[in-house]
């Protein structure tokens, strides 16, 4: 990784996350982060911490090595990147990709916010509305009739 | 990661997701079908899936199966889209686009109405197309020019659309909107073309083959996919590509042979189908046949029966007896765009939707009236 710092135009920047934790990653890995890239230019002091006020720590990480992969454009195939990318959403736990959400969301991640945007969909996908409930915990608060109408407008929509 | 690995924790926070967090990871659900699925979930997801703002993300996708039901008096919408569902009172379709009287529909593409206030024998002031998207109210107005209106005469005159009318629909297609018109003579064809790119009607006038017959268009509506037009002739399907350097060039798909006359064009699941509805024409007779052919190769003109079905028209289906009194008609067929089990057929004085497979009616206007589809030219269903 020491290669990639090299480069002149790259300066160092050190994000802060919500809990304190402070990381020094390249300007062009940060840039990835419209947010960020609007709070540098505004910014008087480049060697101050730049605040990343809603994301944790151990968010902040992960979406930090996101970026970083991202950032190196030259060493990978687009074929690796998105194994790269897979691999990376399937590690994480349902509750780390709603904060990743959160974070991508805010930190304005294009690519971060469709991956992991992605990876929901595909486990929404295949399961009947029961399964659904049950795998992100979600109380189904229609009267029975209420469930019923929408079943009844659209009955080839519940056919198999 | 073990940090975040608190069960009741992990699985209930979906919830706390923010609408347009949720909206956009249902944009990535690429199938109507799941998404309609989803609606019955609970009544967040049913609000952010039926809010215009969602629909306006996924529809560059694909959009709901709708309806539109022209009849005499008024116009009425059977439809799939959340908008049109959570109307109610069910929405007031009696409305001109223009203020003038005599605007009719003359057909439908993607989400717009297409209206036009053009009577070949009269001297307007200015002839129009108007395209309408019935959801969010806009319209686009392109005037027809005087020496078409004089051209048109009671000439027969089919028209088609393809592309991405910006602004105005929803539908994302590929290439900028063409509106065509083909006027039809007894011994040749006019080919004229609106492109909204240029904001012109096709300054030199394409003449198609004479040959072709074309006072034989069985509709006058092209049905349009993959951005190119399909009009039903006597023996063939007219295939028109609007963005081709030479647009008076085309090609024709042959019908199946064993074919009678009356028989409609449609789409589903991104394939052509036609459907015959044939009946015995002895009055004494009391079933109506149904068979639908779908093509299975565009260059060959390969076609497969996929549903053969036989209907007692009398005591097991009294909906559908007064199709014996209107002997003689053509009788519209409506192909669902998604469902392959669903078409609907619009008889002598009703409208009726009929499941293929299992065999059952269900009348959905109880009056005569002609059928317009939102057919989408791109689909990722």
């Amino acid at each position: 990784m020491a290669s990639t710092s090299t480069s002149t135009l790259s300066r160092k920047l050190i994000l802060k996350s919500s809990d304190g934790e402070k990381f020094e990653v390249d300007e062009n890995v940060a840039m990835q982060s419209q947010t960020i890239k609007h709070m540098i230019e505004d910014l008087d002091d480049i060697n101050s911490p730049i605040p990343v006020s809603i994301v944790t720590g151990t968010i902040l990480s992960k979406v930090i090595e996101y970026c970083k992969k991202h950032a190196t454009e030259d060493s990978d195939s687009d074929e690796q990147l998105k194994q790269w990318d897979k691999e990376y959403a399937n590690n994480m736990d349902l509750n780390t990709l709603y904060y990743l959400l959160l974070a991508a969301n805010y930190m304005e991640i294009k690519g971060l916010l469709e991956l992991i945007t992605q990876c929901v969909a595909d486990m929404i996908k295949g399961k009947s509305p029961e399964e659904i409930r049950a795998h992100f915990n979600i109380k189904n608060d229609f009267t029975p009739q209420e469930e019923a109408n929408i079943r009844n407008e659209n009955p080839w929509a519940f056919e198999n | 990661m073990s940090k975040f690995r608190h069960e009741n924790k992990v699985v209930s926070r979906i919830d706390e997701l923010d609408d347009d967090i949720l909206s956009l990871i249902f944009s990535r659900i690429a199938s109507w079908k799941l998404l309609v699925q989803c609606r019955s979930v609970s009544k967040r997801w049913n609000n952010i899936i039926s809010q215009p703002i969602f629909l306006d993300l996924i529809s560059s996708k694909f959009l709901p199966f709708t309806v539109y039901i022209n009849s005499i008096w008024e116009t009425s919408v059977i439809s799939e889209h959340p908008f049109f569902q959570s109307q109610n009172p069910p929405l007031n379709l009696k409305f001109s686009p223009f203020r003038k009287v005599n605007s009719y529909l003359v057909g439908s593409y993607s989400d717009l109405l297409i209206y036009c206030n053009h009577c070949p024998d009269s001297c307007q002031e200015k002839a129009l197309y108007c395209f309408y998207n019935l959801i969010t109210r806009e319209n686009i107005e392109i005037e027809i020019p005087i020496d078409y209106i004089v051209m048109d005469g009671w000439n027969w005159i089919a028209i088609g659309c393809a592309g991405h009318l910006e602004g105005i629909s929803s539908v994302k297609g590929e290439g900028g909107f063409k509106f065509v018109r083909i006027v039809s003579k007894s011994s040749y064809n006019i080919l004229q073309v609106f492109s909204f790119e240029s904001g012109n009607w096709s300054t030199h006038r394409k003449t198609l083959n004479s040959d072709l017959q074309l006072n034989y268009f069985r509709n006058s509506n092209s049905v349009t996919l993959n951005n190119k037009l399909h009009w039903l002739l006597d023996h063939s399907i007219l295939v028109i590509d609007p963005y081709s350097d030479d647009i008076s060039r085309y090609i024709l798909i042959k019908l199946p042979s064993c074919l009678p006359t009356k028989c409609t064009l449609g789409v589903c699941k991104e394939r052509l189908r036609l459907m015959e509805f044939a009946y015995d024409s002895d009055l004494s007779s009391s079933f109506a046949t149904l068979n639908v052919w779908e093509l299975d190769d565009y260059s060959k003109s390969t076609w497969t029966v996929v549903c053969t079905k036989v209907i007692t028209t009398t005591k097991s289906h009294p909906d559908l007896w007064p199709l014996k009194k209107s002997l003689g008609k053509i009788f519209k067929v409506m192909f669902h765009r998604y469902d392959c089990d669903v078409v609907y057929l619009a008889t002598a004085n009703k409208v009726v939707q009929y499941n293929l497979k299992s065999g059952t009616f269900k009348v959905v206007v109880d009056e005569w009236g002609s059928m317009y589809p939102l057919v989408n030219p791109l689909v990722v269903a």
